[in-house]
């Protein structure tokens, strides 16, 4: 987090992206909402919040640059697992309605799952396998991944 | 020691010398902060004694070396003089960096040259007025104090602003990965080294005369100059301090900065990541 509360955050991002938005409260209350992160905590001091506040207040801020493309570097690790599907819901639906595209690293299968069209399965900083997500969790000839898609059921 | 400073007094009183008995007394001093290191676990021992033995040669040195430079009167021995100061100071400013010496040698050696040259070229020419302007007299003494500071203010700076940009590291690449510069992005720690940097040198124009009687002041009322003449010098000199520090500390950081990103204004791999 900067220094400062959620709400200079936010508008810390709105200028560096020189978001043009003229009624910047009502956009941090929509980041806010759609982070699923409680409007009061806007006057909280960044520095004050838990760590699944911290990691949802990134992601309100990142809203705040309305971007193109928002790369997501394990954005959930902090986050019980109903949160964590929520809020994957909620990029995903965000991708669709402001027309952007997400890009996002995880170690949570489900998360994979549930939130992308189209992935690429990482080992050892290798991709082993890469196409359209249906097809990863369906058939798949590699016997590696297989191992992994299994190992991952329990999760 | 006060009463010594009297103005009727320093006419009529003799100075008291130190003889050489009376220097080697007072090794009895450095035996105490050598204690203090071994009881500590410090290691600075060695340093101390290093150190004690330098301050006694160089100083011994300094001294021949002066009577010759001032007989000589050549203002390339002058400039030879300045710069031989300022390439000790670097090297002392940076020796105790690990990581990116080689880089903070060439900054923190423009950033003093700018910083002091500045501060002396303007004390030399608009202020004081010299006659010669390479007169060495009071350029070297002059220099030599303003270097001595510029040197801890360009060490400091240095030190915090590493130690900043590695405390703060989440928050420079949050900055970044939202489409800040890098300027933008390490404002924070900048303006932190620069405010370590430049608070010793506020609380010396703070206590000036109250707590601190400066060794030049000191220097020239013991040699028989007027305490009236001498406050005056000291006060062109705790000011030049303050544009020389506040210069080099400038210089160090806004340049060492950059070093922690690449062309491509991404921010280094650096030893340690943490906090959020």
């Amino acid at each position: 987090m900067f220094p400062g509360t959620v709400r200079d955050n936010l508008r810390e991002a709105a200028e560096l992206a020189r978001n043009p938005e003229k009624d910047l409260e009502a956009e941090m209350r929509a980041a806010m909402d759609l982070a699923e992160l409680d409007r009061a905590l806007l006057g909280r001091e960044g520095d004050r919040l838990s760590m699944g506040q911290k990691q949802r207040a990134n992601i309100a801020r990142a809203l705040m640059t309305r971007p193109e493309v928002l790369l997501m570097d394990e954005p959930t690790s902090a986050l019980d697992p109903e949160t964590a599907e929520r809020l994957a819901d909620t990029i995903r639906r965000l991708s669709v309605e402001r027309m952007f595209a997400v890009v996002m690293i995880t170690h949570r299968l489900a998360e994979a799952r549930r939130a992308s069209d189209f992935m690429a399965v990482m080992e050892a900083g290798q991709v082993i396998e890469a196409g359209p997500t249906p097809e990863i969790f369906g058939q798949t000839e590699n016997a590696r991944l297989r191992a992994f898609l299994e190992s991952g059921r329990e999760r | 020691m006060i009463s010594v400073l009297q103005p009727s007094e320093v006419q009529d009183r003799p100075i008291v010398d130190v003889s050489s008995l009376d220097l080697t007394l007072a090794v009895g001093l450095i035996l105490i902060a050598i204690g203090v290191s071994r009881w500590q676990k410090l290691g600075l021992e060695k340093d101390f004694v290093v150190g004690a033995v330098r301050t006694v040669f160089q100083l011994a040195l300094v001294g021949y070396v002066l009577v010759y430079i001032f007989a000589l009167d050549r203002w390339y021995l002058v400039i030879a003089a300045l710069l031989s100061m300022l390439v000790v100071a670097t090297h002392t400013a940076v020796y105790r960096h690990e990581e990116s010496r080689r880089a903070l040698l060439g900054i923190t050696a423009a950033a003093m040259l700018l910083g002091s040259g500045l501060s002396l070229l303007y004390v030399g020419a608009v202020v004081v007025r010299m006659e010669p302007w390479y007169n060495p007299r009071y350029l070297i003494p002059l220099f030599g104090m303003i270097v001595g500071n510029a040197m801890n203010a360009a060490a400091l700076a240095a030190e915090r602003l590493r130690s900043e940009m590695e405390s703060r590291r989440a928050e420079v690449e949050a900055y970044l990965a939202l489409g800040a510069s890098p300027e933008r992005a390490s404002r924070e720690p900048v303006r932190r080294s620069l405010l370590a940097s430049l608070i010793p040198t506020v609380n010396g124009l703070m206590v000036v005369g109250l707590v601190s009687i400066p060794g030049m002041m000191t220097g020239q009322i013991i040699a028989g100059a007027s305490p009236l003449t001498a406050f005056r010098y000291q006060i062109v000199v705790m000011f030049m301090l303050a544009s020389s520090v506040a210069i080099t500390a400038t210089v160090v950081t806004l340049w060492y900065c950059r070093i922690f990103f690449t062309r491509a204004e991404q921010l280094r791999p650096g030893a340690q990541a943490s906090g959020s």
